[in-house]
């Protein structure tokens, strides 16, 4: 039977040759499962087989993810989006490259709301992407903002990944979320600047500003303002709900698509024909999305079942490399790692063995997985592999992954950057939680 | 083979007919879990007496709309896939390649069917439930997982014997 | 010989570490090295669908809780339901009972380790005049019948949520073993901890069937023999666990909230009524045994035992 390291490497190094092939990347995940439970477990197996897939298709939490895909959907079919786009003009003015703020803002506003940012980069990429790529605005940059984005929100409370590191690691969970917010608004401000500066070279990334009123008047403004109260609608029949305990994050997707039908009703599109279109779309959205995530799951615990995960992961802890060396393998590790394991599988798996390491080298525990939270996301949106990848493609039906995958890889760089500044200023991790 | 396509053809309609109405009740499903939640928080915050079983309808709807939408999209090649190959190489070789994944596609969801179909009959023998606070047979729900992914499969054998059909699908055109 | 033991649980649930790994340890020690055993967790098999693959034989053993696969039989949750410490288990009759129905799944049983402690109630907020009236309370189907006895509205929500809806205030309290707050972190969004504990928390060892007949006689007899004497021990370093739990939730302000008045005598037969009514629906003829079997000896946690 095949064992510890090497079969993960066998089982790695399949998928992603299936998947380079252009196999579906549910097929491949499939095949790569069916394969290993042919010939590792034989007919014991069936039954963890299907169970996985029903498992994962009835986890309760993952109802975000049709959820705000419909909600986007509604919002997508009603004409909110354009209006949005044209009140941010008005109030904003003439800045070059404005919307793309409007998306990075979006993209961490939803996804940490959603807790599911599969779900909210497959509704922005439906939505939101094909408005700014019709105004002219470049989808690369357009789409790395939905990633980079979406990336954020375990940083953002709510948030799981937060709670279970918290659980596992045996830290304070809200002392992890505070520690959160300089972070999140460093990553924020520097997607920013990089997306400026890119336009600021290349004025060509963002469309020019004829047909602008110079300067709005004061009613412009007020009515701008006011066209944007029904959006404000839906973000706010989902945040508050949630801060108020009215509902579970889960339960306040639902009532976001009531939100957002509301907003439907008051720009006057409203009707049976928008509900059955955006109803459709959706299910056939999130089936793609989620059909990945239940193959994906059950090829996870078979990584976890030949024990090579765990194996990969003790060796490398034990490695006897200085401090800065070894937070750069116990980084990388994930890193790689959580392009193939599902994020909760993994923390499963390391965090139990990197406890004891994180205290003998003397690393400040919300620091070390503040990163290594950060870390597990930026998995998530790194090529070749990733759900927020597949999830950006699943929604943007014109586009081919190539563009999404070259879209990623500058914010996986700024990302990558931004740890490394957090690593070398561990204050900006700490020091709020410190204030506590 | 075209008289074969031929004797096919009502058969393949009637597929199309049944997914059809598939892709319908997924949507359906997800229209039901925004009706059953906000029904939920009224009746709890509201009038504090919470259902026992919302939740659980609510995932099961979350399987059934997957499983049922998966084979129509299937057939209007919806599925992501990483074609940085294919669509690298030459026209016909890419084209190919393309064919022989919708093939291993095919064989791989037939395989799971293989699977499927024995794991279904088990609890349907011995009679298990889910796992939740409203109890249903956990069969039906196994069945449907099989049936989503053997009539993909079949949509993927379709896909392989004319790949056009699907490139130009788009669920939404 | 290898074992591969399957857990319920991740690390984060003390339990794990601090029973189940020193009994596979002293398996270990009083066989010179026979009996070898690794663990998984549930990030091998989730934890609700552990029993079929230590039925099939992928896994060799299981350490769960019997509500965790109550939708494969109910005969476990028996165990949690009745008043009585391992040895009264045996005496009474119920442990070889418990044993049988499990083999005809295929399963021995090994060991059941006992938390005395049982089971409570979490709050936000001290129990008011009226006890939980009008408040919601997460648990699983279990816990409803005494949730609602004592007035308040139990919700279904995974444990996944328990931390984010007490933060929020979605439920105002949730019901868990008393080991678990310290694990889950729950003292960072809750202040209150109800006392009377209900019930005892069951942690079964299973063993695939095929794999113990397979056993010599001399490797059987010292997993028994090691499996009855670690069953009491267990009590003990239970109670150890929950009293540095309750140490710790105190030095970071959770407080008890007592029970008190007419509600009090209520519990104990409360939850016994729910847990075997409950695990009924599921095998009802197993059930009814082990009641008369549980009545015989006295151990239905009805007041005046
Ligand atoms: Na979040
Ligand atoms: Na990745």
């Amino acid at each position: 039977m095949l064992e510890g390291i090497p079969a993960v490497a066998t089982g790695i190094g399949l998928l992603l040759g299936l998947m380079m092939l252009g196999l579906p990347v549910f097929i491949a995940f499939l095949l790569v499962n069916l394969i290993a439970i042919g010939i590792m477990l034989g007919p014991a197996g069936y039954g963890m087989f299907v169970n996985s897939i029903y498992e994962t298709t009835t986890t309760g939490s993952l109802v975000t993810i049709p959820m705000f895909i419909l909600m986007g959907e509604i919002l997508f079919r009603s004409n909110a989006v354009n209006v949005l786009f044209h009140s941010i003009d008005t109030i904003v003015g003439k800045v070059r490259g404005r919307q793309y703020v409007l998306i990075v803002l979006l993209a961490t506003i939803f996804s940490t709301l959603s807790g599911a940012a599969m779900g909210v980069a497959a509704m922005l990429s439906r939505s939101l992407l094909p408005a700014m790529i019709a105004r002219g605005y470049d989808p690369k940059l357009s789409i790395g903002n939905i990633l980079a984005g979406a990336s954020l929100a375990p940083l953002i409370p709510p948030s799981v990944l937060a709670i279970i590191v918290g659980t596992l690691a045996g830290v304070s969970i809200s002392g992890l979320l505070i520690a959160g917010i300089l972070p999140g608004l460093f990553f924020a401000s520097l997607f920013l600047a990089y997306t400026f500066i890119r336009v600021w070279l290349n004025p060509k990334l963002a469309p020019a500003d004829d047909g602008l009123v110079s300067t709005p008047s004061t009613r412009d403004v007020v009515m701008a303002l006011v066209r944007l109260i029904p959006f404000s609608i839906v973000i706010l029949s989902v945040m508050g709900l949630i801060l108020m305990g009215i509902a579970t994050p889960t339960e306040a997707g639902a009532m976001g698509v009531l939100g957002a039908l509301i907003t439907a009703a008051i720009y006057r599109k409203f009707s049976l024909g928008l509900i059955v279109e955006s109803v459709l779309a959706s299910a056939s959205i999130s089936a793609m999305i989620l059909i990945i995530m239940a193959t994906s799951k059950l090829f996870s615990q078979l990584l976890a079942f030949t024990g090579g995960a765990t194996a990969l992961t003790q060796m490398v802890a034990g490695l006897d490399l200085s401090p800065w060396l070894m937070l750069l393998v116990l980084m990388g590790l994930p890193f790689i790692l959580c392009m193939f394991i599902d994020q909760i599988a993994l923390m499963l798996i390391m965090v139990p063995i990197y406890i004891p390491i994180v205290s003998s080298l003397g690393f400040d525990p919300l620091w070390f997985w503040l990163l290594f939270l950060v870390n597990i996301t930026v998995g998530g949106m790194t090529p070749p592999f990733g759900y927020t990848l597949f999830a950006v493609k699943s929604g943007w039906k014109e586009g081919a992954l190539s563009t999404v995958f070259s879209a990623a890889w500058p914010f996986v760089l700024l990302f990558v950057f931004g740890m490394v500044v957090l690593a070398v200023f561990p204050a900006m991790v700490t020091f709020l939680p410190s204030l506590l | 083979m075209s008289n074969l396509t031929k004797a096919l053809q009502p058969l393949l309609r009637l597929q199309d007919a049944i997914s059809l109405v598939g892709q319908w009740l997924g949507g359906l499903s997800l229209a039901l879990i925004v009706v059953i939640y906000a029904y939920e928080v009224f009746v709890r915050y509201l009038m504090g007496a919470p259902t026992s079983w919302a939740s659980d309808f609510v995932s099961f709807l979350l399987l059934i709309s997957v499983f049922t939408v998966l084979p129509w999209l299937t057939r209007e090649g919806g599925n992501v896939a990483v074609t940085l190959l294919p669509d690298y190489m030459p026209a016909r070789g890419g084209q190919l390649l393309l064919r022989c994944g919708f093939v291993v596609a095919g064989i791989a969801c037939l395989w799971v069917t293989y699977i499927g179909v024995q794991e279904t009959l088990l609890l349907f023998q011995r009679n298990t439930m889910t796992l939740t606070t409203v109890r249903i047979p956990k069969w039906p729900l196994l069945a449907l997982i099989t049936f989503g992914l053997f009539n993909s499969g079949l949509y993927f054998f379709r896909l392989a014997a004319r790949p056009n059909q699907a490139a130009h699908g788009g669920i939404h055109a | 010989e290898d074992f591969r033991m399957l857990t319920g649980w991740d690390t984060s649930y003390a339990p794990v570490t601090a029973v189940l790994d020193p009994f596979m340890q002293r398996l270990q020690e009083e066989s010179d090295g026979n009996v070898n055993i690794t663990r998984s967790g549930p990030e091998t098999i989730p934890p609700f669908e552990q029993l079929d693959p230590v039925s099939r034989g992928l896994f060799d053993m299981l350490f769960t809780n019997g509500a965790y696969h109550y939708n494969e039989t109910s005969i476990g949750m028996t165990l949690d339901a009745v008043s009585a410490d391992p040895t009264q288990l045996r005496e009474s009759g119920i442990w070889g009972y418990v044993d049988e129905q499990y083999q005809t799944l295929g399963l021995k049983l090994v060991a059941v380790l006992y938390d005395m402690n049982g089971y409570n109630i979490i709050l936000k907020e001290p129990l008011g005049d009226n006890a939980l009236e009008g408040r919601r309370v997460r648990g699983t189907p279990i816990y409803h019948p005494l949730i609602e006895k004592l007035g308040g509205a139990p919700v279904v929500l995974p444990a996944s949520e328990i931390y984010p809806s007490l933060e929020r205030g979605v439920v105002e309290g949730a019901a868990w073993p008393t080991v678990g707050a310290v694990g889950f972190r729950w003292f960072e969004v809750a202040d209150y901890m109800m006392r009377p504990s209900f019930g005892q928390v069951g942690h079964v060892v299973l063993m695939n069937l095929d794999r113990w007949n397979a056993l010599d006689d001399e490797t059987k007899e010292l997993i028994e023999r090691v499996a009855g004497e670690f069953e009491m021990e267990a009590i003990d370093i239970f109670n150890d666990v929950v009293a540095k739990e309750e140490e710790t939730l105190a030095s970071e302000g959770m407080q008890v909230t007592e029970l008190e008045g007419e509600f009090l005598p209520l519990i104990g037969e409360t939850w016994y009524e729910g847990a075997m009514t409950l695990a009924a629906e599921q095998n009802a003829e197993a059930i009814a045994e082990v009641r008369r079997l549980a009545e015989e000896a006295g151990l239905t946690g009805a007041e005046g035992e």
